[in-house]
């Protein structure tokens, strides 16, 4: 038998190895959720500051309301009308059962992604306002058949005698239900509402297409801070979400092998569900009575917390944000036809495109008094929009090249290096249609602003060839990237590098000498904005000069509004990433809206990516 | 309550759409419409600023079977089957382990402890994988600490990434398969196989490896359904440069605005999905059968 001993020696030491694996993160997640450092790779000591932090980011809190709130409603919903069709699914005869089997497995094997998009364009054609409502449907829809399926196994190996002999006794259909059947199917029914509970907790995919404002759940919550690199908090959260999930699995699994009493079983879940739900709402309990709302969808990193509360103070309003990473999400958000946002903040080109779609609403320009004093001039009238109609310059920038002098070693003023093959797998592009085209344009020596499909071919092929040198596309933390080493040069936007190059003084960020795009962000009005005026409100509140300068300091970007510069920080003012000097910024272009030709460049992204 | 009782009394033959009317109108309302809509737009053309044209035409499906798109199909279908495989090699003494070598103590807490990481956000593990594989992560620092290499590896953005995190995601789906079959499985079969000569590797092949299975296919089913369309894994992991077909139909919809182009994709996925379902369905219904 010494072959038998020797193999499940090689079977023990697999299996410890595969819950190694599966343990490994977990572990990670939870150590690094002590972790001094802000950035997630290094250790720096012991804290529990980050449960500090936690405890105090409102954000985070509404986000797992809402996903409590969403999951707990789903799993209600899908207990029910599950439960009632699995009773008619676990008759022994049934017509149409292949049929009814095919509608009930189709939502388990389609793969997610159909079903989100499915999902999404749907809603789009019904005009069905995106809420909490909508990501309700949606889970409901693909959570029901596993209590369909579950609890209809359940039924159909139950002796059905016993109901039989209950009716016989003169027992009605009502009280053999809650007496006989409800009873002896329960254990499948917690299973499957705890089932439930946890993957639609946990969905990301096809919440994400059809969360509207107000409507940010958990996940959601936690991957736009992911892409943010915005993280220590998101460890100390997750660290406590398997604190209390693991109470719940020991009931599922106890119940399970029968091990436990019904009556304990669903009361520990329910305490475990209340231990969650009482610090979510002691947190979000609203401070009384109604008060108006703005909601705001904007760049991920334009959110100064500092702002939004001076202005829902002193405007006894309620502040709520969403946030994009790029252009085209907003207007795939906008042209959808179904978000109530009051606010937007889009580049330049794509006020354009949004004003040309009528999607933009005109502004009350006696409203924003702010706004016309203090910008300087040189930004207003901008041919995008030339008088200031739909948009009021909010933020400007420029996108150039971010680079670890260390690494590279030497002094870079050329997009040339991001096609140099001793960079070879250390180059980040952003993730950006137009910025990425507009580099490779601007390196053949076109305008950025193309509409030649010739160079625009060309621009593509360069783009390809370059392809093989580029280790990622990134424009949401490309700077923590840097940060960590993990890339060596990056197409950046500016301000995205302000604060990492306070933070790791090795790295640099330089405006390309063949010129790079300089862009306005600009806050406009959705046409169909509900609250027009409070939206205009906090434009001109923004552009008190005391505000822009607070936007400065906490965001890292430069915004139009002539504000004291004695009032920015000092370091900032000596960064050459948000105070860049006169001369380069003459090298900067305009983003102009191309007309039908961007679903050429849409086109062109499309194929290098895939490649 | 007692009205309904009677009305349900006198008229029998309603009860059945009653009971059934709630999941179905569902199902039906925001599943299989959204999905004909679907393959209704998937004919349709795209205005120059993504809204969608009624011009109808098969052009979309002309333009996914380009060898360009073929090609992100076909690394999706590499990495799901490479993923499916390494889901088995791995998932296999595991659940062989738990099934059949581990006493009934200590199976349902190890099972247990199989089941607990699936339990906590797919996002956030993910996001572990990302602190664990970057440059000055965890596995280059104890590499570079034990000196087995002295530059850190780069294994964050890599196909090799992406890989890790679809194993990670998808390994609980094929062990508890896997661990069902096994369990059902008569040990005396594999002593009665060791006392007629047979050693190790026959033993597994020939009475373990086919009892087992229907588990495997439907172990098999549910992690390659998963990570053929997966989008988030290689999104974060793999930096979104290694596209695959789930991103193509993303990128679409969220940035490309091509939204019939994306339904085309996305039609072509599900009908592929349904055909691969379907042949395993009928297999491990035979080996089911052969099994008894």
């Amino acid at each position: 038998m010494a072959g038998t001993r020797r193999g499940s020696w090689g079977l023990s030491l697999t299996t410890g190895a595969v819950y190694l694996f599966l343990y490994a993160p977990i572990l990670v997640l939870m150590i690094y959720s002590f972790n001094r450092s802000r950035l997630s790779a290094r250790w720096l000591g012991f804290t529990d500051e980050w449960y500090a932090v936690l405890w105090r980011d409102e954000q985070i809190f509404q986000s797992l309301e809402n996903s409590l709130v969403v999951a707990a409603g789903v799993t209600l919903a899908c207990v029910v009308f599950g439960t009632m069709s699995a009773l008619v699914f676990a008759r022994p005869r049934l017509r149409g059962r292949a049929l009814l089997d095919g509608v009930v497995y189709l939502p388990l094997v389609i793969p997610e992604i159909v079903i989100a998009v499915a999902t999404v364009i749907f809603f789009s054609l019904l005009s069905l306002r995106l809420s909490l409502w909508t990501i309700g449907i949606a889970h409901i829809t693909f959570c029901i058949s596993y209590v369909i399926i579950v609890v209809g196994a359940r039924l159909a190996g139950m002796d059905r005698s016993i109901q039989e002999a209950a009716l016989d006794l003169g027992a009605n259909e009502w009280t053999t239900f809650f007496r006989i059947t409800l009873p002896m199917a329960a254990p499948a029914i917690l299973s499957a509402a705890l089932l439930v509970f946890t993957t639609s907790f946990d969905d990301y995919l096809i919440t994400s297409f059809v969360a509207g404002v107000r409507s940010t759940t958990l996940p959601l919550e936690i991957y736009s801070r992911l892409k943010r690199g915005i993280t220590p908090e998101i460890n100390a959260i997750s660290t406590i979400i398997l604190a209390a999930t693991i109470p719940l699995v020991l009931v599922a699994q106890r119940l399970e092998r029968g091990s436990m009493k019904l009556r304990t079983a669903v009361t520990s879940a329910c305490a475990v569900f209340l231990l969650m739900v009482t610090p979510v709402v002691a947190r979000t309990w609203p401070a009384g009575g109604y008060v108006p709302q703005l909601n705001i969808y904007i760049w991920s990193t334009y959110i100064s917390p500092r702002i939004i509360h001076g202005f829902e103070r002193e405007f006894h309003c309620k502040v709520n944000y969403d946030l994009y990473d790029s252009n085209e999400a907003l207007l795939t958000k906008l042209q959808a036809g179904n978000v109530d946002y009051d606010l937007v903040v889009p580049s330049d080109y794509m006020v354009e495109i949004l004003a040309r779609q009528g999607l933009l609403a005109r502004l009350d320009k006696s409203r924003l008094p702010n706004a016309w004093a203090n910008i300087d001039s040189r930004f207003l009238g901008l041919p995008f929009d030339p008088h200031n109609d739909y948009s009021v310059p909010y933020a400007w920038g420029t996108t150039g090249l971010a680079y670890r002098t260390d690494l590279v070693k030497e002094n870079i003023d050329s997009w040339s290096v991001l096609f140099d093959p001793r960079f070879a797998g250390h180059i980040l592009l952003l993730d950006d249609t137009r910025e990425v085209f507009g580099m490779a344009l601007k390196k053949l020596g076109y305008s950025l602003n193309s509409t030649d499909p010739d160079q625009l071919r060309q621009a593509r092929d360069l783009l390809l060839r370059e392809k093989p040198l580029v280790k990622g596309y990134n424009s949401s933390n490309f700077e923590q990237d840097l940060a960590a080493g993990d890339a060596w040069i990056a197409q950046a936007y500016n301000g995205n590098m302000t604060f990492v190059m306070r933070d790791e003084p090795r790295i640099r960020y330089v405006i390309p000498r063949e010129g790079c795009t300089i862009s306005v962000d600009s806050a406009c009005l959705p046409r169909h904005a509900p609250h027009k005026e409070l939206a205009e409100a906090f434009i001109n509140y923004f552009h008190r000069p005391e505000v822009a300068a607070l936007f400065v300091n906490d965001c890292g970007f430069n915004t139009p509004n002539r504000y004291e510069r004695q009032e920015i920080e000092p370091w900032l003012l000596a960064n050459p990433a948000v105070f860049p000097n006169p001369a380069s910024l003459a090298r900067c272009e305009f983003m102009r809206d191309v007309g039908p030709v961007i679903s050429l460049y849409d086109r062109y992204w499309t194929e290098i990516k895939a490649r | 309550m007692e009205t309904i009782l009677q009305f349900f009394r006198r008229r029998p033959e309603y009860r059945t759409p009653t009971l059934l009317s709630g999941s179905l109108i569902w199902l039906v309302g925001f599943f299989l419409f959204p999905l004909a809509y679907l393959l209704a737009v998937s004919f349709a053309a795209r205005s120059p600023y993504g809204t969608i044209d009624w011009t109808l035409g098969l052009g979309n499906y002309g333009r996914a079977f380009q060898p360009l798109y073929l090609e992100v199909y076909w690394r999706s279908f590499w990495m799901a089957l490479l993923t499916t495989g390494l889901c088995v090699v791995l998932g296999f003494p595991v659940a062989y382990t738990l099934a059949l070598r581990v006493s009934n103590r200590w199976k349902s807490a190890l099972l247990l402890l199989v089941v607990i990481p699936f339990w906590t956000s797919f996002l956030i593990r993910t996001y572990a994988w990302m602190i664990i594989l970057r440059s000055e992560g965890v596995v280059n620092n104890v590499l570079l600490a034990l000196h087995f290499i002295h530059e850190p590896l780069h294994l964050l953005y890599t196909p090799l990434a992406v890989m890790v995190g679809l194993v990670y995601g998808e390994l609980p789906f094929m062990i508890l398969p896997l661990y069902a079959v096994l369990q059902k499985l008569d040990p005396i079969l594999l002593e009665a196989a060791q006392d007629l000569g047979a050693t190790r590797w026959p033993t597994f092949l020939r009475v373990t490896l086919p009892l087992s299975a229907p588990g495997l296919v439907a172990g098999s089913i549910l992690v390659f359904i998963a990570s053929v369309g997966a989008f988030i894994t290689p999104d974060l992991l793999g930096g979104a440069r290694t596209m695959m077909v789930g991103n193509l139909i993303q990128n679409q919809f969220a940035v490309a605005r091509d939204q019939p182009f994306g339904s085309a994709v996305a039609f072509l996925l599900t009908f592929v999905v349904l055909v691969l379902v379907g042949a395993g369905l009928r297999k491990s219904e035979q080996a089911t059968r052969e099994m008894l």
